[in-house]
């Protein structure tokens, strides 16, 4: 049985019928064709398809649907108003992109992160975004456009 | 992921709640945060499921100090729990921060208080903070509200004492006497796994320096449920808590768990770090009485 929620996701409203299984992930790659949350680990442990709910991050994976009746979604894609957000940009000019694959996970929870700390230290980065994981083990470059990032906000 | 519930349920009262967990005669699933489901899903145990239960708008999400202690609601999420004033000052409840700074961003903004305790798992964190900090659960039902101390309230791996139609309202923690602090550690091969080992202790000092009170509990891997570390207690108490002392300590606790061997670590590696573990949880404690 589908369960009807009216979501904001980057700024559109949206009236969906959803599973009761169903993930906020699949409803934002199947359903609304956005893309740029990844699904890797499908179980919370590579931060791939990370998100905002409420300006908070989370597993979209791990997100159910159906319980977020009424709650804003923020994907990479709601970043930057028709230009690079900061942060994107500042991971282009740090060159924090190898395969891609974590990258906009990785750009989410470094917005989080910003948002509660507006000059964090290498230590409160790495903590910050220690739920996320990059295959290339890129992490260094990644550390420093977060740096970037800050230093420019 | 291969549960496929039919039904998905957001009750606004607890009566609603109950009413539902009863309709569905044990085939109903709690959630809030959702973020240990596909780890239940991926055991096996969800096979009789077949309605999720989103308890958030119930409003048991407040953190509330008092005289008694710290009353956690279900729903608080981790981070709500660690942003709180008491959690991020108290020396007593830093056990408390010190699991959740473990925890992951995106799980610490989703999982929820209720939901890391009622799943009964002996390889979550807070729980073994929790249960140092001598923690009780408010249980609600058909008959109204029990409380049961956290000991008695897990009953083994992902078993817990929740009779049928009864839920997890709230965590309560009491408030200790002066001079008592606590601290947590954990071996973890990465943020996101679940504890090879992990300990909390509590320890109450006296004016002249001895450890009048000490709390010790293992978890990950170390048995079904958490366990406490009777025989660390015995070294702690009555003692000055010098390096002496905490090593012995230490060693009491390896020497006392029988843990279990599986792909995170053997049982002999798991007793020898439970033993470091136990040692720096203390130290973490007493640091914030220095």
């Amino acid at each position: 049985m589908t369960h009807p929620i009216k979501i904001q996701v980057n700024g559109d409203g949206h009236e969906l019928a959803v599973e009761p299984g169903e993930t906020l992930l699949a409803v934002l790659r199947g359903k609304l064709g956005l893309v740029g949350p990844k699904r890797g680990c499908d179980g919370g442990g590579c931060g791939a398809c990370t998100v905002h709910v409420d300006g908070k991050a989370v597993y979209s994976c791990m997100t159910y649907a159906a319980g977020l009746d009424g709650c804003l979604v923020t994907s990479v894609e709601g970043l930057g108003n028709g230009t690079l957000d900061p942060v994107q940009a500042a991971f282009v000019t740090a060159g924090a992109v190898q395969c891609g694959y974590c990258t906009s996970g990785m750009i989410m929870t470094a917005k989080q992160l910003l948002a509660e700390v507006s000059d964090p230290d290498e230590e409160q980065i790495r903590h910050a975004l220690a739920g996320n994981l990059c295959r290339c083990t890129g992490y260094q470059k990644i550390v420093d456009a977060v740096k970037l990032a800050a230093a420019g906000a | 992921m291969s549960l496929a519930p039919t039904d998905f349920c957001r009750p606004e009262t607890d009566e609603e709640l109950v009413g539902l967990l009863e309709q569905y005669d044990g085939g109903a699933l709690i959630l809030a945060g959702g973020t240990f489901v596909h780890g239940l899903d991926a055991r096996g145990l969800l096979g009789d499921v077949t309605a999720l239960i989103d308890i958030r708008s119930l409003g048991l999400d407040a953190v509330e100090t008092g005289a008694d202690g710290l009353r956690i609601g279900a729903t608080a999420t981790g981070a709500a729990l660690a942003h709180d004033p008491a959690v991020c000052s108290e020396a007593w409840l830093g056990a408390v921060a010190d699991a959740l700074a473990f925890v992951p961003t995106q799980i610490r903004n989703a999982a929820t208080v209720g939901g890391c305790v009622a799943t009964a798992c002996a390889l979550f964190d807070l729980p073994v903070a929790l249960l140092a900090l001598d923690g009780s659960v408010a249980v609600q039902g058909r008959g109204g509200t029990r409380s049961l101390a956290l000991q008695d309230f897990f009953t083994g791996m992902f078993q817990n004492a929740l009779a049928h139609g009864e839920f997890v309202s709230e965590v309560r923690l009491p408030q200790p006497p002066a001079r008592t602090a606590s601290g947590f550690e954990k071996l973890e091969t990465n943020a996101n796994d679940l504890a090879i080992v992990n300990a909390a202790v509590r320890i109450t000092l006296d004016d002249a320096g001895s450890c009048v009170d000490a709390r010790v509990v293992i978890g990950g891997g170390v048995g079904a449920t958490p366990v406490r570390g009777t025989s660390a207690e015995q070294v702690l108490a009555g003692a000055i808590p010098d390096e002496t002392t905490l090593r012995r300590a230490g060693d009491a606790a390896a020497a006392e768990v029988d843990p279990q061997s599986d792909h995170r670590a053997s049982a002999a590696y798991r007793s020898k770090v439970a033993g470091v573990l136990v040692r720096r949880a203390i130290e973490r404690a007493l640091a914030r009485l220095a």
